[in-house]
């Protein structure tokens, strides 16, 4: 079994536990799109477009006098994961995501100013290398803040997880001559920005949780969930809250704060593009100095 | 108060008790706990420059996009431009819109170019009394500019009317291409060759 964190306490691909993925956003990268951005994380690669606040082409939307309606449809290329699939352009798993991303931005986005109208989200999947719900949900805040779109706040989401610090087999004869493979680990690190492989991982080791010695810790051998968490970053609130697998009350709050560092720390870099990208435009149109 | 470059979220204005804050475009009301005091504030919800702001402390942030969202509600008064006539409706593309109460919005956001607003006036609309002799061709052309007000939303139009001493044609060109003046309330002459169109004409 592969080591999920070395002696020195780095990751398989070197980050450190708490270390997001290298990311990089790019406002308006399609200008024929009311809003649109490209969000890298790591390998995973999302481009999200905005089109609207327009008039909404289902009658239910048209007459919502409250609020506007928003739309997500979710995209993922053939050659976006490790097994290429047959192309099915209703997959399950997209439309999933696409509802969570309209549920998050219902939200967040202050849809009481565009009665009657929708604001549609198209999401397209570039490369898949773990982790693409919260790639998601970034590339959307993007896109709706280059849209111009009122929102709160930015909705920043990162992934939390749990994997054994260090594992290793051990091969042990019992009394009767058998052998049997036991893992020793000692405790459990929480990582945030999960890869594929970490997630491969994670899921592996739930199944093997039943060949955990049972002198450990009690409790410990079901810590092996990853949660997605969707934050407004200035004002803490939680917008959204993935879990993936079943998880102990003691530990929710530990991984919370651990996705609540990643989200941190990718909200700055986030920021960061758009102001960029903000001057940039001001920049051009004269209403600062160049 | 400088200009300001803000995010969404960002916090712009705290509101003390001495002092009043309202928002304005592009921003919200929001109360945050601080230091164990609840407050109000004004927080900014869109990326742009923050705008002078007056006594009662309204912030306005412009967005560089600066759409104004403008949506139609029944009652609005719009102006349409003619496209097509048939012999039952005249339909059109909105250009301009006034909500009841404010001043006239030209180029509504909703109205620009990737997402038009339509308009429809049938009928049994274009005026008030002896609607069943109404035809169409006699009342609107395409290219005419109609005062209308909106009854409405149908589908993908707006359904307008001009059943109205004030609603009606305001502005169109005669066959020849030059601007009519209106002569009576159902027809409007060519300055320069004298010809005479009908037209349902709106008095101003």
């Amino acid at each position: 079994m592969a080591t999920s964190l070395s002696e020195s306490g780095l990751r398989e691909d070197g980050r450190r536990p708490h270390e997001v993925r290298r990311v990089e956003c790019k406002l308006c990268v399609f200008p024929h799109a009311d809003g649109s951005a490209e969000f890298r994380l790591g390998a995973t690669h999302v481009i999200a477009t905005v089109f609207g606040p327009r008039q909404a082409s289902t009658k239910a939307a048209r007459v919502n006098e409250d609020g506007a309606t928003i739309t997500c449809r979710v995209q993922s290329c053939e050659f976006s994961q490790s097994d290429h699939r047959q192309a099915n352009k209703f997959r399950r798993r997209d439309r999933l995501l696409g509802d969570l991303i309209a549920q998050t931005f219902q939200c967040a986005v202050m849809t009481n100013l565009y009665a009657k109208s929708s604001i549609d989200i198209c999401i397209e999947i570039l490369t898949n290398d773990g982790d693409i719900n919260s790639a998601a949900i970034n590339a959307a805040c993007l896109a709706l803040i280059n849209a111009g779109i009122c929102m709160k706040d930015y909705v920043v989401a990162c992934s939390a997880g749990f994997i054994a610090k260090s594992t290793r087999s051990l091969k042990q004869t019992n009394k009767t001559g058998a052998k049997t493979d036991h893992i020793m680990f000692s405790g459990l690190q929480g990582i945030v920005d999960l890869n594929q492989q970490e997630k491969n991982l994670s899921k592996h080791s739930s199944y093997s949780s039943t060949n955990i010695s049972e002198g450990n810790e009690s409790g410990l051998e079901m810590c092996n969930g990853i949660v997605t968490v969707a934050m407004m970053p200035n004002s803490g609130e939680i917008v959204t809250l993935e879990m993936q697998s079943v998880l102990p009350l003691s530990q929710m709050e530990k991984l919370l704060s651990f996705a609540k560092k990643g989200i941190n720390s990718i909200h700055t870099q986030m920021a960061a593009a758009v102001k960029k990208h903000s001057f940039m435009l001001l920049e051009r149109k004269g209403f600062i100095g160049s | 108060m400088q200009q300001k470059f803000v995010f969404p979220g960002d916090i712009l204005v705290t509101a003390d008790k001495d002092k009043d804050c309202k928002e304005g475009h592009g921003t919200y009301m929001d109360t945050i706990i601080q230091k164990n005091k609840v407050s109000t504030v004004v927080k900014s919800s869109v990326c742009g420059v923050t705008e002078a702001t007056d006594k009662k402390m309204t912030v306005n942030v412009k967005h560089w996009k600066n759409r104004g969202y403008v949506i139609p509600k029944e009652g609005d008064t719009v102006l349409l431009k003619v496209t097509s006539i048939d012999m039952t409706s005249c339909k059109g593309e909105i250009i301009a819109l006034c909500q009841s109460g404010k001043d006239l919005v030209l180029n509504a956001t909703s109205i620009d170019k990737n997402h038009k607003m339509y308009g429809m006036i049938k009928k049994l609309n274009v005026r008030e009394l002896d609607t069943d002799s109404v035809e169409i061709w006699k009342c609107f052309r395409p290219n005419d500019i109609v005062k209308a007000q909106i009854i409405s939303l149908f589908h993908n139009y707006y359904h307008l009317t001009t059943a109205k001493e004030y609603l009606g044609v305001v502005m169109a060109n005669s066959v020849f291409g030059h601007k009519m003046q209106p002569i009576s309330w159902n027809s409007m002459q060519c300055p320069i060759t004298k010809t005479i169109e009908s037209r349902k004409v709106a008095k101003i």
